[in-house]
C-alpha cells in the first residue's frame, strides 16, 4: 500500500434495533492486514458477557485478563470455546459497555490468532486482556454472544469492524 | 491498547482514499537478526503507530523485546509496566534504561505458530519540544503462561523520531510482522 492511502477501513456496521441473542460478522473480507472490533453492547441481567466466537470452528481459546473495579485489582484466565470477552456486566439494559478487540494478522495461515482487547463497565470496573485462537485458519465469521441464562444483547448495542491494511 | 482514531473515521471514506491513519512501512523478520528498524521516518504526521506480531528464533518460550529511536544506545529510557499473569497482577518500572522494554514475546520453545500480538502508539513523534512518551498494550497465552501488559514509555529526547529499532533476543522470524503507520492531526 502506497503512502497517503488510508489504512483503515470501515467493513460493517450492526446497530440492534431489538434485543438479540448474538450477532454475527460473516464472510469476512481477507483484503486487510488486522481487524478492530469496537462495539458497545448491553445485556439483559447479570453474568458477564458478551462472549466470542470465531469461525465456529472448535478451538478453545486460551485466555486470561486483568481489571480494576476502583478498589482491588482481579485477574482470571482459562479456556473455553467462547469467552467472556468482557467479564463485567451492564448494570442495566440501557447502560452499554465499551469493549475494542484487535485481531492482528487475522488473514495469516501460519499464526495461531492472538487477540487484545480492552473493556470498561461503569460502575463496575475495567481492564484488558488477550486470548489465543489455536487455529492457524484465517478469521472469516466473528459471533459475539449474550451470556447463557436467556440474557440478550439490548436494542440500541453497536458492534462496528475495521479493517487495517497493510 | 491502541490509539484508535475514531474520530477520524468519519473522514476515511472507503479502501483507498487518503485518510488521516495511513501505513508508511510493513517490514517482516529474517530469521537472521534480532532488529529492525523503520528510518527515515517522515514527521508529516502527528502520532505514529506500530502493529507487530514478532516471534523470535531464541531457544526459550519467551524473549524479550525493546524498542530505541534515532540510535540512541544512552540510559534515556524508561518504562512503567501493568501486567496479569493469569493468576495476579504485577506491576514495576525500569528507568535510566538503553532501551525501552516492551516486555517479552513469543519464542521458540513456546507454542508453535504464537506470536505476540503488540499495539504500541508513539504520541507527538515529531514534537522538538517533547520528551517522547509511548503507550503500548501486548500480550500472549503459552500453555499454562499468561501475559498481558500495558505498559507506558519515555526515550527523554526532545528530538523528533526519525528512526525506531525493535529488538529482541535471538532473531525475529521470518513471519514477523512490524507495520508503521502514521495519524494524522
Amino acid at each position: 500500500m502506497p503512502a497517503g492511502v488510508s489504512a483503515w477501513t470501515p467493513v460493517a456496521n450492526i446497530t440492534l434495533g431489538s434485543a438479540q441473542a448474538s450477532v454475527t460478522f460473516s464472510s469476512i473480507s481477507g483484503s486487510y492486514r488486522d481487524l478492530v472490533l469496537v462495539m458497545t453492547p448491553a445485556t439483559t441481567g447479570y453474568g458477564g458477557g458478551p462472549f466470542l466466537q470465531l469461525n465456529t470452528s472448535g478451538f478453545a481459546f486460551s485466555w486470561t485478563w486483568a481489571e480494576g473495579d476502583g478498589t482491588t485489582p482481579y485477574v482470571n484466565s482459562g479456556s473455553n470455546l467462547d469467552f467472556p470477552i468482557n467479564p463485567e456486566n451492564s448494570i442495566s439494559s440501557a447502560q452499554t459497555v465499551p469493549i475494542t478487540v484487535q485481531f492482528l494478522d487475522y488473514i495469516s495461515t501460519d499464526k495461531h490468532k492472538h487477540i487484545l482487547y480492552r473493556y470498561g463497565a461503569a460502575g463496575q470496573g475495567s481492564g484488558m486482556g488477550t486470548a489465543r485462537w489455536p487455529s492457524t485458519a484465517a478469521i472469516t465469521t466473528i459471533i459475539i454472544t449474550a451470556a447463557t441464562g436467556g440474557r440478550t444483547l439490548s436494542a440500541g448495542s453497536t458492534f462496528a469492524l475495521y479493517g487495517v491494511s497493510a | 491498547m491502541s490509539l484508535l482514531p475514531l474520530g477520524l473515521l468519519s473522514q476515511g471514506g472507503g479502501a483507498g482514499a487518503a485518510g488521516a491513519f495511513e501505513q508508511i512501512a510493513t517490514v517482516f523478520g529474517t530469521g537472521s537478526s534480532g532488529t529492525i528498524t523503520f528510518s527515515s521516518i517522515p514527521a508529516t504526521y502527528k502520532h505514529l503507530q506500530i502493529r507487530m506480531t514478532p516471534r523470535s528464533n531464541d531457544a526459550n518460550a519467551t524473549a524479550p523485546v525493546s524498542m530505541t529511536f534515532n540510535s540512541d544506545s544512552g540510559a534515556n529510557y524508561a518504562s512503567h509496566f501493568l501486567q496479569g499473569y493469569g493468576s495476579g497482577i504485577w506491576s514495576s518500572n525500569a528507568t535510566t534504561q538503553t532501551s525501552m522494554s516492551l516486555r517479552s514475546g513469543a519464542a521458540n520453545s513456546g507454542v508453535s505458530n504464537v506470536h505476540a500480538p503488540y499495539v504500541v502508539d508513539v504520541l507527538d513523534y515529531a514534537s522538538t519540544n517533547k520528551n517522547k512518551t509511548v503507550r503500548t498494550m501486548q500480550g500472549h497465552v503459552l500453555t499454562g503462561s499468561f501475559q498481558v501488559s500495558l505498559i507506558s514509555g519515555l526515550w527523554q529526547s526532545t528530538a523528533a523520531v526519525s528512526t525506531v529499532s525493535i529488538t529482541t533476543v535471538g532473531s525475529f522470524i521470518t513471519a514477523s510482522r512490524f507495520t508503521l503507520y502514521g495519524i494524522k492531526g
